[in-house]
């Protein structure tokens, strides 16, 4: 995409909004305040099982809080990304996608540059300090492995919920309104990933395995960086796995977008 | 006259000093009944506007279809939540909920979630008052909050066939979620009723808090999630340590979903009666703020709009 000088566009859109919001600077530090409040009172729910429980399903509180960081983060990194593709069914029932099928550019870059929403940067703030706490509660060790391990885990659960975004909201082309079938899946996909996989039956664990594969987001990335083993018995080496299955997943997204674009038929006007 | 005020400015701010008109039988007839209105056909009106809301939600089809869907992937993913709670504690039931008793509040909770329209499906207020477009709906001999409630119930009364019955028996047939006693039914339904005049009260308060900020969205969207966990739908409210969870029971919200769920597996404490009066002292008083705020409003209010 660099060779039709998309990145430095998305630079300059992004320097817009963010000179934009400083006009304003009293209620843009009230929404991230406010997103930030939030995006807490999920992390809240999540301690409040462990006033019942010492352990669920073998998991400690702080790897639970791990794997909630873990989840929220990589959530929300791709949330400022690609968030703006909510407003997709806006714009096919509007028809103002025809024009951006008119442009010079791809169409996916210029829904997710349409609108840059810099208030998510309050829930990555807060998800970043429960990763943080996560990762102190859980006694994961300092040093490189962690770190890379830590890096390559966020990338890929990002790029994963990316695609997950990408390739729910692209029904929107066939249904009009994909706004619901989407949120089961992105958000109830990180509701899913802040527990441990053993709290879900068999036949779910396997759907997060391989349709859409959330396993890769939290759950493994923690299992590596607590050094555990696996207690439902997957091979070690699946703790490096993310970046290529967030690679399989987004491809196969891109086809679904793909497609969808071709069988576009603009609403009229 | 709407028309005459605001003629030659349009797209600029303009400020109304509107009279107090709604209910008075104004002479400025722009709503669905001519005239003054005599007492039996304001009810008749508020009935009509009602069946329309019911008739005009069920138009919704793919809409409903895809929300169902949703209600069943949170479904399975929060009964596997609480079932493993009560399984990592032996089997204990927590405040006199066993497991069956959670993951009955799980599927209930889904069910009401569009009943009580907690995520403010068709905002049509909110869009009014922010487009201007509520100065027309005021210059009606009718009172713009009953108006709006008549349209919640007909829309609520669509919600309870189409989104609460089906998250219910899924829940009921595949996950072991219980039916309520049948003496305790009747309750069930007070406590429905109840519940919905509470969510009409909290999203009539939002909405006409557009009034006096530029776009109520944003409140609108804090309000959800504030709603969202203290209703009980993040995660039943028992589950919560025993002061917090009374702390959070407190606000209204608990009335929506919480309330409900509590009469629905027979846990309400102290009593039954006394939950029921907490429901709608809420739904009382939420409804009268509802009131002073349009009163407010209506006296002096800058209407935006072109």
């Amino acid at each position: 995409m660099a060779d039709d000088g998309s990145v430095q566009l998305y630079g300059r859109l992004v320097g817009a909004e963010v000179r934009s919001a400083m006009e304003y600077p009293g209620p843009f530090a009230a929404s991230l305040l406010t997103s930030f409040a939030i995006a807490a009172l999920e992390v809240v729910a999540v301690a409040a099982i462990f006033s019942n429980v010492d352990e669920l399903v073998g998991w400690s509180l702080g790897e639970v809080v791990l794997l909630t960081g873990l989840a929220q983060t990589a959530f929300h990194l791709s949330e400022v990304a690609v968030g703006q593709l909510d407003r997709l069914p806006d714009l096919v029932r509007s028809g103002r996608l025809d024009t951006y099928l008119l442009r010079p550019r791809r169409v996916l870059f210029q829904v997710v540059t349409q609108d840059v929403d810099l208030a998510a940067l309050g829930k990555l703030a807060q998800s970043v300090a429960v990763l943080v706490v996560g990762l102190a509660a859980a006694d994961v060790p300092f040093g490189p492995r962690s770190a890379a391990l830590l890096v390559v885990s966020l990338v890929g659960g990002a790029v994963i919920y990316a695609a997950v975004w990408i390739a729910t909201t692209a029904v929107t082309f066939w249904l009009i309104d994909s706004r619901e079938v989407s949120a089961a899946f992105t958000y109830g996909g990180r509701q899913m990933s802040m527990y441990p996989l053993g709290v879900f039956a068999p036949s779910v664990r396997t759907l997060a395995h391989y349709v859409v594969p959330l396993a890769f987001t939290a759950y493994y990335p923690a299992l590596g960086l607590t050094g555990r083993h696996d207690p439902l018995g997957a091979p070690a080496g699946l703790v490096w796995a993310g970046p290529g299955v967030a690679a399989v997943t987004m491809a196969v997204a891109l086809a679904i977008w793909g497609t969808g674009i071709r069988a576009y038929r603009s609403t009229g006007a | 006259m709407a028309e005459g005020h605001g003629a030659g400015i349009a797209g600029s701010w303009r400020e109304w000093s509107l009279p107090n008109v709604p209910g008075d039988g104004s002479p400025h007839v722009l709503g669905p009944v001519p005239g003054r209105a005599v007492r039996s056909d304001v009810v008749r009106v508020y009935v009509e506007v009602a069946r329309r809301a019911f008739r005009r939600f069920a138009t919704y089809r793919g809409a409903t279809v895809a929300a169902l869907f949703t209600n069943t992937v949170f479904g399975i993913l929060l009964t596997s939540v609480v079932a493993a709670v009560v399984r990592s504690r032996g089997g204990a039931p927590i405040d006199g909920l066993d497991r069956d008793g959670l993951v009955t509040q799980i599927w209930l909770g889904q069910g009401l979630i569009g009943v009580v329209n907690i995520f403010f499906r068709t905002p049509d207020l909110t869009e009014r008052i922010r487009a201007g477009d509520v100065v027309v709906d005021l210059y009606r001999p009718v009172d713009l909050q009953a108006w709006w409630a008549a349209v919640d119930v007909g829309r609520a009364g669509y919600e309870v066939l189409v989104r609460f019955i089906p998250p219910v028996a899924v829940g009921v047939l595949l996950f072991d979620a219980r039916l309520p006693a049948l003496v305790d039914v009747p309750a069930v339904v007070v406590a429905m009723v109840l519940a919905v005049a509470v969510s009409f009260g909290l999203r009539f308060l939002a909405s006409a808090s557009g009034f006096w900020v530029l776009d109520a969205r944003g409140i609108e969207r804090v309000l959800l999630t504030v709603w969202l966990f203290g209703s009980g739908m993040t995660i039943p409210l028992p589950l919560l340590p025993d002061g917090f969870e009374a702390a959070v029971r407190l606000l209204p919200f608990a009335a929506t979903i919480q309330g409900v769920s509590d009469v629905w597996t027979g846990t309400t404490s102290p009593s039954l009666p006394v939950a029921l009066a907490g429901q709608a002292a809420w739904a009382v008083a939420l409804l009268a703020a509802g009131r002073a705020v349009l009163s407010r409003a209506t006296r002096k209010v800058v209407v935006q709009g072109g």
